[in-house]
Formats: C-alpha cells, structure tokens, sequence
C-alpha cells in the first residue's frame, strides 16, 4: 500500500480511510457534511498527494503536449486542465523547458504510458515519474487567502485561475497552482514530499484560528462538484 | 487612584476591572488600560532602573519610545508597560534590579560615577590581559538589559504575514488617513500601519475641544477614521509598527505579536513628530515627563499625571499642554517659556487661573529623592530664579520628525529656519505628509496628506490630466496653508552638573560627551560610536536631536556643520522572536520516520533531516550500537538511507555529461553496472562522492551524499544551462526511498521477496537490477558502505512505511535488527571508507584521499582536469591513513596528531568497534609517516595515546565479504 507523507498527520487527527489505485486515502474526518461547512467558512486542507505527476522536461514539450491534446501548451507560468483518451489532466508549465501533469490516481499508468510513447517520438523530450516527489495538499474555502499571506512571502492575490508560481510556503519550495473550486477560492500546492509532514502540521497550526479543518476525499469531492 | 472622570476620549472600561501583578504585588486596573496607565493610575512611579548607573526612571514618553518603562511581562523581556495592553492575570516584573526595584544594589554605581567615565570599559579592561575572561564574566553579569527566555521556559509566541499593496501609509494620524482616504477614493490598495490602537494620531487624546484653524480637530480626525475603517481599499494595521524600510519597498512591520513583511510600490510616511526632552540636571528624575505623556495619561486613560505641575516650554505647545492640564484638575504651578515675549490667550488664561508665567525662563534642575519634589527655573543664561515644588514636570521642548523611515531608503535631514530638521530630498517611491515635514496646523497638515495621497497615485497610475490637474490643485493648498511654525528647539539647559542626560537609554550625560570630544571624537559619528549615544533601545528616538546639539555647543559649529547620524533599521526593537517567527525551521522526514520513533530509535539532526542514531535510549547508545554492529556483521542489518541524495541524469547525451562532471568515466559504464564516483571541482577540489548506476542507455540514477544533493544539483545544473546536450538533471531525493541491506544473511532476506534475482551470478557487486521487490517497484545496487555483504534498494517513497515493515517481518527469523547512523559510522571505518567533507576539506584533491586510480588524465577533458594533470606527479606533504589507538578511550573528531609536541595532522574520525576490540580511526598525518606500522600520537583532553598506521582497512581488507 501506498501512504502519503501526511498520512500519520491524518491518522492522528482521525481519518478514515479508503483505498485508491493502491493508495491509502484519506476519506472522512468527522463527515462530509461538517467539513464541506467548516471549509466554506475557513479553510478546507485535503491531501491529494495520490494524483498521479509526471515530469516533462525537454525543448519539445510544447510539441509534446500539442500531440497530446490537440490544443497549445499553456503560457509559462500557468496550468490548463485537458482531456486525453477520457482521462483528465492537469498540465503545469513551471518553465520554458518543464511541464508537470498531474492525473487523477487511477489514471496514472494509462497517461504515464501515453506521454512517455509521445515524448519518444519527438527528439530530446524526457518524461520521469514523479507521483513520490511531490506531497500535494488542496486549500479551498473563504478564508483560504489570510492563510496564505501568513505562509507565502508573494502577492498570490494577483495570481489568476489556473496560474502558478514557485514560492516558499512556510520556508519550503512550493508550486502553488490557482485552482479555485466552483464557489471557493482554492490553491493546489506541492511541496517535496519530504516536507510534507512538516507543511501539513505547519498548515494545521497557522489556519487554526481561521477556521482551517481538514477535509477528506468525500468532502472534497463534493466541494468540487457543487455548482 | 488618580482616575479623572470619564471623558469620551479615554479608553478605559470602568465596569471592567482587570487584575495583574507587578514585582509581587497586586494591582487593579481597567480594561482598556496600558500595564503603565494601570501602574501609574495606582501610584506607582518607578518602573525601571537605568543601564549603567541603575537610576530609577518613570514614565517619559508614553508612547513606546523611550526607555524608561522596560519591563518583564510573562516572561517577555524588554516590553514597555506604557503601551502593552493590560490583561487578566499578566505578571509584570521588573527588570535590571537586584534585591528589588526599590532598593537596587547596584544603584551604589550612580555614587561613583566618576569610576567609570565615558570609554572606561575600553581603557580599563584591557589590562592585564589574562584577566579579560575574567572580567568578561563579570561584565556580562552586569550588561545587558532583561533575561532572554531559554527553549522549554513560557515566552512570546510569534506569527508571520506576508501583505502587498499598491499604497503603504505609515501614521494613522490626520495626514496618513487623509492621503490614505486620497489614494483608495483613486482606486489604489492601501495599507495603513499605525502604531496606536485606534487611529487620529495626538487629536485621540484632547480633553478640551480642539480649534485648528476654527475646526473641531478632533471631530475631523474622528470623521475620518469611520471613513477610512468603511473604505473596503484600506486595510489598517493597528498597534504595527513600521520598523524598517528596506529595498524595493519592503516594510517591516510588527503587529503585536505578529511579524509583517509588507511590499508596496510607494510608501507614504505620515509618522509625525518625535517629542524629546531637554538636557538639565537630574532630567531622568521620575515625574519628569514629556507633555504629550501627560496629555495621553489623562486623555487616554483617565489618569491624572500629577497633583502640582510646572511646564516647560519654548512655544505654543507648553501652553496647550499646561490648559489640558489645568482641565484636567492639575495645579499648573508655573509656565516656564524660553521666548522672551511669549504672549496668547492661553498665557493669559493660564496667569489668570493663578499659574506663574516665566517668560525667557527654562528648567535649570530638578529635585527630589526617587521623583520629582521641585524643579529650579532660571534665566536663559543660568540664573536661579526659584525652585517651584511639584510632582511634576511636563516639558513641551523638542520636537524632530519621526523620519527614520525615509532615512532607512537612504534620505537625509536637513536643518531648516531655526535649526529644524526636517526631511530634505525624498528617495524614490518615499513621500512625506503631515508633521513629519514640519507641519503644525491642521489644515496645512490635511493637504499635505492628500497632496502625497495624490503623488503616490500619480507616481502609480502614470501621467493623466485630471490626476496632474489635482496634484497641483492640491499643491497650491497646501502652500495657502502652510504657515510658520514658531519653533525654535531649546534642547540644553545652562548648567555643568554630573548628571545631565543627553542618552537615557545608554546613560550618556553631557559631560561624557564633553570628555568624548575632548578625546577627539568630535565629529557627530564618531561621537555616537565612542559614546553610545543614540545606540540604545529608543534608537534615538530620545536623543538624537540633543546630541546634535550638544555637539554642536561642545565644538562650536553650527547644527548644520554637525550634521546628523544616520538611521539604520530596526527604527524600534523588535523581538528576535518575531523575526524567528515560528516557521522557522522546516523539517524533512523519510517515509519510514515514523517506524524508527515507534521502534525507539534516537534521532538526530542531518541538515533538515532526522535520522535515526541509534536504536535505544541515549543511555543505552554504546550498547545498542555494539549489538546493530554485530547483527550486521553476523546476519542482516537495514539502514534507512532515504536521506541520500538522488539524481536522475537522462538524455541521448548524460554519458557524456557525466564524463565531462567527473575525472573517472561513465560512458563506458554498462547498463545494470554501478561505478563509485567523486566529483571534484575546476581546482580539483574533492566536492562529493556517491555511485552512478546505469539503468539503460541513456538514463543514470546518481547518489550523492545527504548533505551535498542541493550543490550538487546545482553544480550539474549550472553545467547544463545554455549548453546544448541533450540531458536533464531530475531530483529524485524525496521521491524515492532508499534502504541499505547489509549483513551475511541479507540475500536471503531478499532472495524470493520479488522477481529479481539477487544471487552472487545473477546480481554481482556492483551490479543493478530493476524488478518488484514484494510488489513494489525498485532498484537495486549491488554495493556496500559498511563491508558486509550488501544490496541497497531504491523504490517510491510512498511504499516506504510498507517496504520496511515487510522487510523488517520477513527478516525476523534471520536475527534482522535496524541500524542507525552511529552504527553505520563504526562500519564504514573499519573498511577506512572516506566521508567528503568530514574526512576531507577544502584543499583536498582526489590524490591526498588515496583516490587516485579514479583520475582518468587519459579523458579529454573534464571539470578540474588542468589542475588534477599539474598535480598528479607532485609528491604529497600529507596523506589520510587509517590508525588504530592504544586504550579505549575516543578522541574528538580533529584531535591533533602530534609528533615530539607539535601538531603535525589531524584526527577526522574515531570510533570504538566492538567488534574488533579497539579504537580505528582516519587521520591526516604526514606523508613520512603514511606507511603501514608507522606511529604517531593523539593528543587527547591533554594527554597523548599512540597510534599505529594501517593503510588497508581494519576489516575483511580484501574486500571477499562484500564481494560474496
Ligand atoms: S514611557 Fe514607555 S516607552 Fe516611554
Ligand atoms: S535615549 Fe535612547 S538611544 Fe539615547
């Protein structure tokens, strides 16, 4: 089995668990009814650290992803969210020469294989598994921006959907992706996977009095759905 | 308890009293109230006792400016009880006293100043020079103001912001909130920092009707706080102090307990004027106090300063202070004005009310025993004219703008009409408003605030008519109203009495800086140096100005000539605490941390990381290190080596590149071969070392050692910009885990876990093969650090807690034990292997380590190469040898080498093996001795132990075991 760097965090504040694509996930803390309340009024923290990352590196990713997907590359600096063989995607240009795609769990190998098969046939393009690298945390809710300007030494405000930076988040490296939820504010950070005790317990402590409560997959989920 | 009536102006909650301790004692106060309102309001008028002659001080300033209130609150050292909001239950103690503030032992200093002049610590505790621990211990006994708060005691706790906007204003008075009010009605994102509670500057604390320029003053500057607090642009920092102001306007900001970083494009810096009092003697008796001191006691908290006052004054403030006074029921003894014809209403009703008004007249001297009982009021010229009793002496003398700020981005004072100093060229993106810039009356001081509101707008939005048209608009009002403040700064009283203070804060008097110049430190910096003036908690805040001016009377120059000292951040102290805040030190765990806690492991600092040391309690480390040595000597041992450092080096051209980093090659490395590698650089300096595996043609995975991954990351990065190698560095530290199997009995342990085969034919050293290893994908090196057999095994991090447990399970009928770094330690050394950088340094090169053979000089080039060429035939001074000591004892890592008394190496590691009874080590020693069977002595905690060279290692020095 699978475990995230947060895992004992969580286990520790709780969690139940279920199993995804061999991972142990966090599923429900107190229920998804509180913790969809609780992040609407402060912030939700939920580990996605399951999704599966892929690192592309190479002077033919922009290529690379115009055969994936039929459409551009995203400008440096931001993320588009696509579609390939139904699988959803996220594709991250961190920079001129680097992307990051992120799938959902149960998706991974199905994209990993497809990306590496495309990266071959386009010259000096190099894919690398990175699901181990990164913890991957998503902070949604309405107080999700006084939290960040406690940890993040950058104006985030000026971010627009679906941009990214790298910053320090509490004094640790972090990609931090604009990813708003449909009524809530949201940022994807990933963070090496390392730190990821550290930025989970660090996050817990500094969101205490805004409200931050961790949410699990049940109430993420709906938390993405609601329209 | 001194409590006027209530007053719409105070702050104070009377229906809620609040209780705290101070040195002990029980007190009362009110909700609302300052620690120093709620002291003072119950008769206490000694809050601390001075750096260097321990004098008792009271209030001063009441604003957080001086240094005269320092206290300890909850263990906070260093807080000013004027300023620090009072709670339920706070313990206020006082600090720099010794049995109590009372009755201080050390105030016996104050008797013999003359013992210790100005400089005494530089002349006299340099003679004999043996002596100087010793008085340093002393010294530092006595130094120091507070007690820091150790790790485990109670102590402030600290949070961090980071804020943006387009505007900051820094001042919350009349000028900061009318350019604030000017910015946002534009659009702009504004921050306004303001150091009080609520804002309005000194219009919060009037208790009689204000009347600028026929306004309410204090209606205004009410009616613009509500504006600026439903502005949805303004974001107000209350209780902030802007601290520094640093490069690409970043502002440092302290906000109660949390530290700010705030970055905008254009700062505005509306921080008024800093009042400071006047050079006489026994100036620090408490009861001496700065006006708006008074002003704020009885305005904001309903405190009466004193029963009987005499102000001092040399313009239309004194008397405004000595009316506020009087409203508030005070006895306004005297008025004592330095202007000869000083003459107003104010005056008047002040002499009509019985109050004795001395024109041309200062304070020449105050009296008392512990606080002020009289004042003596004399001529400009010295003559005593009477002594006035009084509890009291509220001086209304100096004003300075509060300009640190603007001198923080490099701008400077100029000395204005009658010596005033104000700011003179403004540094880029720094605007000033309001008293900062001189300004007194209200209407002048409301233009400029929205004239700079405008600028900065302007400066921000780029030229547009109608913003042009109403910056110059805004110009021509403020020049209508700007008027002639009569101010001329009285600063020294005559007089040549010891104690005089210039400093109170570094207990600088007159005469020390009279004897200073005469020393020839008579230039204003080099005065501030040798004296300390100006360098203590307020920052000058007290005593800038009277230094000037002392100077410049000690010299005979002008102010100008003098000129002024420069501010430098922080403007006012700020906890270490606050800066630390509490992100301060990010950890790094490997995946199976919490294993280790569980199993009892003892952790220890790598870096960011923690690693397990040994398995057992610190009292048990010796023993349980013996036993993990032996389980790995005997049967199998794991190791988690997580923390390596890992690089996946892929491309058509990363044989090349790895060619080019390195003095040995890879491109001859075949797929599923490991090669031990030791990077150096262009000076042939050892950097790192680690192994390359070779996992296919065109792709590497690379180990470094845990402490050098970040510059090695870099180093192959920097090599790879701007070329055109078809290679990419990826960092796979954290991504993939890593667990050392070591022992006899570890291909047993993994012979069947998975589909690789890890027998001697089918995986031999130094050989790698990828495959499942209990279903999780991995790759496995056949290598060893410790001498045994052994295979160290890469996969997903996120199968860490997994792998380990099943390798742990499956291991137990084997003996399989864990072992921790200190184990690992003892192993690597009885096969002599090099740690770089423990046992090499900074001018260590590949042949000095016995690494040699690894310099291929028949490549065509790489990193270091010229160098590592010219130095390959030259014969060595000194070379690392392994030793092995006489007794049990260990000497400490750089332990001398000594031969007949003289150090002529050095010890870089040392360790006790049980399992070879004796103490091995490596050690730099010269190259004479660098023969086997050689000796040399250890010089150990005084005494010396012999050693003997052996160049092989002390175990298996065949190396069978590890090849098995
Ligand atoms: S009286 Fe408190 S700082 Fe001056
Ligand atoms: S009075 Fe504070 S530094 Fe001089």
């Amino acid at each position: 089995m699978r475990t995230s760097a947060m895992y004992r965090a969580q286990q520790a504040l709780g969690a139940r668990f279920r199993d995804d694509a061999g991972w142990k996930v966090a599923d429900v803390y107190t229920s998804p009814d509180d913790e969809v309340a609780r992040a609407r009024a402060g912030v939700g923290l939920s580990d996605l650290s399951a999704c599966g990352k892929l690192g592309v590196q190479g002077e033919a990713i922009e290529a690379l992803v115009t055969k994936l997907t039929g459409r551009p590359a995203p400008e440096v600096g931001a993320a588009s969210r696509e579609r390939v063989n139904g699988a959803p995607l996220l594709i991250a240009h961190l920079a001129a020469d680097e992307l990051l795609v992120l799938t959902a769990p149960g998706d991974h190998e199905i994209v990993a294989d497809l990306v590496a098969k495309t990266a071959d046939t386009l010259g000096c393009v190099h894919v690398t598994d990175l699901s181990a690298a990164f913890a991957v945390v998503d902070l949604v809710g309405s107080r999700v921006g006084a939290l960040l300007e406690r940890l993040v030494p950058i104006d985030l405000s000026a971010l627009p959907a679906l941009g990214l930076v790298q910053a320090e988040l509490a004094r640790v490296h972090a990609v931090i992706l604009r990813a708003d939820h449909p009524r809530l504010p949201a940022y994807r950070v990933l963070v090496p996977r390392e730190y990821g005790d550290f930025v989970w317990r660090t996050l817990m402590d500094a969101g205490h009095d805004l409200g931050l409560t961790p949410v699990g997959a049940a109430a993420h989920a709906r938390l993405g759905a609601e329209a | 308890m001194s409590r006027l009536p209530a007053h719409p102006a105070q702050r104070i909650d009377r229906s809620r009293p609040v209780s705290f301790t101070f040195a002990g004692r029980s007190y009362e106060g009110f909700a609302g109230d300052t620690v120093g309102s709620a002291l003072y309001a119950a008769g206490v008028r000694v809050f601390s006792r001075s750096f260097k002659y321990h004098r008792p001080r009271g209030l001063l300033c009441c604003r957080g400016h001086c240094p005269n209130c320092l206290v300890n609150v909850d263990a906070v050292p260093n807080v000013r009880a004027c300023v620090e909001p009072l709670r339920d239950g706070q313990r206020v103690t006082p600090q720099h006293a010794w049995p109590s503030l009372e009755h201080d032992a050390l105030a016996v200093i104050d008797r013999l100043h003359f013992l210790f002049p100005v400089g005494f610590y530089y002349k006299t505790f340099i003679h004999p020079k043996r002596l100087w621990p010793t008085y340093e211990r002393v010294l530092r006994a006595c130094a120091g103001l507070g007690r820091i708060t150790f790790p485990g005691e109670p102590a402030g706790d600290y949070e961090r912001a980071h804020l943006f906007a387009d505007i900051a204003v820094v001042g919350g008075g009349a000028a900061g909130m009318a350019a604030a009010l000017e910015a946002a009605t534009a659009g702009l994102g504004v921050v306004l920092v303001d150091d009080q509670p609520e804002l309005g500057g000194r219009w919060r604390f009037r208790v009689t009707p204000a009347a600028d320029a026929g306004h309410a003053g204090d209606d205004i500057v009410r009616e613009m706080a509500a504006a600026v607090a439903a502005d949805g642009r303004i974001r107000v920092l209350d209780e902030a102090t802007a601290f520094g102001l640093y490069e690409d306007g970043l502002l440092g900001v302290l906000q109660r307990n949390r530290f700010v970083t705030l970055r905008v494009r254009q700062v505005i810096v509306a921080t008024g004027a800093l009042e400071y009092p006047m050079v006489f003697e026994n100036n620090d008796l408490p009861g001496v106090m700065l006006g708006g001191a008074a002003q704020r006691l009885q305005g904001l908290y309903g405190v009466r300063p004193g029963q009987g006052a005499v102000v001092v004054t040399n313009d239309d403030r004194g008397v405004e202070v000595a009316l506020e006074l009087r409203a508030a029921g005070v006895v306004i003894a005297a008025l004592a004005d330095a202007r000869a014809g000083a003459d107003s209403a104010g005056i008047a009703s002040l002499h009509d009310g019985g109050t004795t008004i001395m024109r041309g007249a200062t304070a020449l001297a105050a009296r008392g025993s512990g606080r002020v009982t009289s004042v003596v009021l004399g001529g400009l010229d010295g003559r005593v004219v009477s002594e006035m009793k009084c509890d009291l002496v509220a001086l209304a003398t100096g004003f300075e703008p509060a300009a640190g700020l603007v001198g923080h981005a490099g701008g400077k004072l100029r000395v204005g009409d009658g010596g005033r100093l104000t700011p003179g060229a403004l540094p880029a993106r720094v605007l000033v408003a309001g008293e900062v810039m001189g300004l007194g009356e209200l209407d002048a001081i409301l233009a400029s605030g929205r004239l700079a509101g405008a600028e900065a707008t302007l400066a921000l939005s780029g030229a547009g008519s109608r913003l042009s048209a109403r910056v110059s608009q805004l110009r021509d009002e403020l020049a209508r109203r700007r008027s002639h403040v009569e101010h001329r700064p009285a600063s020294i009283a005559p007089g040549r009495a010891a104690k005089r203070f210039v400093c109170l804060c570094e207990d600088v008097t007159e005469k020390d800086c009279q004897q200073a110049v005469a020393e020839g430190f008579d230039h204003i910096e080099t005065l501030k140096r040798y004296t300390t003036v100006t360098m203590g908690p307020c920052q000058g805040k007290m005593c800038h100005r009277l230094s000037i001016d002392v100077c410049a009377s000690l010299t005979g120059r002008t102010v100008e000539e003098t000129g002024t000292t420069t501010s430098r951040p922080p403007a006012q102290p700020v906890p270490l605490g606050a800066l630390a805040a509490r992100f301060a030190d990010p950890w790094k765990l490997t995946p199976m941390h919490h294993q280790h806690v569980e199993a009892g492991a003892e952790l220890m600092d790598m870096g960011a990381w923690k690693r397990p040391l040994a398995y057992a309690r610190p009292s048990d480390r010796q023993r349980a290190v013996d036993d993990e040595c032996r389980a790995v000597h005997e049967a199998v041992g794991l190791i988690d080596v997580s923390t390596l450092g890992k690089l996946e080096i892929v491309g058509r051209d990363a044989a090349a590149f790895l060619d080019w980093l390195h003095p040995n090659r890879f491109s001859d490395l075949g797929a599923g071969r490991v090669r031990y590698r030791v990077m150096c650089d262009d000076a042939g300096i050892i950097l790192d070392d680690g192994v390359v595996a070779r996992l296919d043609a065109d792709r590497f995975l690379l180990t470094t050692a845990t402490g050098t991954i970040d510059a090695v990351e870099q180093w192959f990065t920097w090599w790879l910009a701007g070329g055109r190698r078809c290679a990419h560095v990826v960092n796979l530290t954290g991504a993939l885990a890593a667990i050392n199997v070591a022992g006899p009995r570890s291909r047993e342990l993994l012979q069947g876990l998975g589909d690789v085969d890890v027998s001697a034919s089918a995986l031999p050293y130094l050989g790698a093969r990828t495959g499942h290893m209990a279903g999780v994908p991995t790759t496995i090196l056949r290598i060893g650090f410790v001498g045994e057999l052994g295979f160290e095994i890469h996969f997903p991090a996120d199968y860490g807690e997994y792998l380990w447990a099943t390798l742990m399970a499956a291991g137990a009928p084997l003996g399989v034990r864990a072992f921790g770094v200190e184990a690992q330690r003892v192993l690597r050394l009885e096969k002599a292997h090099v740690i770089v950088a423990q046992d090499t340094d900074a001018l260590t090169t590949p042949f000095g380590a016995n690494l040699g053979a690894l310099v291929k000089l028949d490549k065509p080039d790489f990193v270091g190469r010229d160098v590592l060429a010219s130095v390959a035939g030259r014969p060595l001074t000194e070379r690392l040898v392994g030793f092995e000591l006489e007794g049990t004892t260990v000497p400490a890592e750089g332990a001398a080498v000594v031969d007949n008394g003289h150090a002529v190496g050095r010890v870089t590691s040392a360790k006790w093996s049980a399992w070879l009874g004796r103490v091995i080590g490596l050690a730099w020693v010269p190259v004479a001795r660098a023969h086997d069977g050689a000796t040399f002595d250890v010089r150990m905690n005084g005494t010396v132990a012999g050693a003997r060279v052996a160049l092989r290692p002390f175990y298996d020095p065949d190396g069978a075991r590890l090849r098995s």
